[in-house]
């Protein structure tokens, strides 16, 4: 007959296997890392980093997200498909947090097969890298901050978690047709532009020290 | 980390790729990082670590899965003597261990563990429900 262990058991029985094992490991002072890693960690740190603003951007959207919902009530009461299409992407709404899950019938295109045609110039890639389901392009600068560019596909697995702040007022653009959000941080260095491609079934979103124009220009040649 | 790395690949270089990939994989793709200094987000690194190894070591010497657990030696350390769960969980099979606690621990999907092991998600699925039966049994027994 199956047995099953009750959870907080088996969650205490693998922190004391955790715990045994971190006692068990010792630090080696003697190591010395190569210039290579050096580099190779400071890029993960960047992205790492970027990351962390990025998604703290994402946070800030809700605000946009939120005020659709209640400026676009009279577009949705009469455009049913609208509407329909609408509320697939976003499912729960709480005041101010909202879960934006994404279609689950696109079909994404290969994202490995995708790049950035067009870069102010300076840049060049430095780092690209794959979290999951989302590739990641770091792009450096000698005379600038960095850029990253971020593909994300639409499928049930992505949905962003997100509470709103009043603070920031994003501006919802359109670029060749297709949804977009552009985001005037107050600093200057961070701005963000986040596309949603339904045609390729995928959301790219670029964050750095670039104008506008200059953030369209890059979504726009992302092939 | 990197005794981690050198205890399987025994190749400074590698194990320097090992760590740094594994320093990558759990600070730009895991979700669950919120605190880097807490004792999770340490075994997540140690596990991370261990397997990109592994990974690496498969890649140099074009080793199957299955030939490396005869390779490579477990990672020591004392096992909790409680005679109960955690020390049958010590037990299990690295890489069932692993699966373990990541799943239970570190709260990961099935999805990610399968990405830092690099195995199939459905492959990581059965292995972790297998591997809880065996601790079920383990408790019968006693």
């Amino acid at each position: 007959m199956m047995m099953s262990i009750p959870k907080a058991k088996l969650k205490i029985a693998a922190a004391q296997v955790r715990d045994s094992i971190l006692a068990s490991i010792d630090a080696d002072p003697s190591v010395r890392f190569s210039g290579g890693f050096e580099i190779s960690m400071e890029q993960t740190i960047k992205v790492a980093k970027r990351r962390r603003i990025r998604q703290d951007r994402i946070m800030r959207i809700a605000a946009v997200f939120a005020a659709v919902i209640v400026t676009s009530a009279t577009f949705l009461s009469v455009n049913a498909y609208a509407r329909e299409r609408f509320f697939t992407w976003v499912h729960n709404v709480y005041e101010r947090q909202i879960v934006l899950r994404f279609f689950k019938s696109t079909q994404p295109v290969s994202l490995d097969k995708l790049n950035a045609e067009w870069l102010p110039e300076g840049y060049s890639l430095a780092e690209k890298l794959e979290a999951g389901d989302e590739l990641i392009l770091l792009y450096s600068s000698e005379t600038s901050q960095d850029l990253v560019i971020s593909l994300m596909p639409f499928n049930e697995d992505t949905e962003v978690g997100i509470s709103s702040d009043k603070q920031i007022e994003p501006e919802s653009i359109t670029v060749d047709g297709k949804s977009a959000l552009y985001l005037d941080d107050a600093d200057p260095e961070s701005d963000t532009l986040i596309l949603f491609d339904e045609e390729k079934g995928i959301v790219i979103t670029v964050n750095g020290p670039l104008s506008k124009d200059e953030m369209i220009k890059i979504v726009q040649g992302v092939k | 980390m990197f005794k981690i790395a050198m205890d399987v690949l025994h190749n400074h270089a590698d194990a320097e790729d090992a760590v740094a990939e594994a320093f990558k994989s759990t600070f730009i793709h895991s979700r669950k990082i919120k605190t880097i200094d807490c004792p999770e987000t340490k075994s997540l690194l140690v596990i991370t670590v261990r397997n990109k190894a592994i990974d690496i070591y498969r890649k140099n010497k074009r080793h199957s899965a299955a030939e490396l657990t005869e390779d490579i030696p477990d990672l020591s350390f004392k096992m909790p003597e409680d005679g109960g769960l955690a020390e049958s969980i010590s037990k299990l099979p690295a890489i069932d261990r692993d699966i373990v606690l990541l799943r239970v621990d570190n709260e990961l999907r099935f999805r990610e563990i399968a990405e830092i092991l690099n195995m199939k998600t459905d492959t990581v699925r059965k292995r972790y429900h297998r591997a809880l039966e065996k601790l079920a049994a383990s408790l019968r027994s006693e």
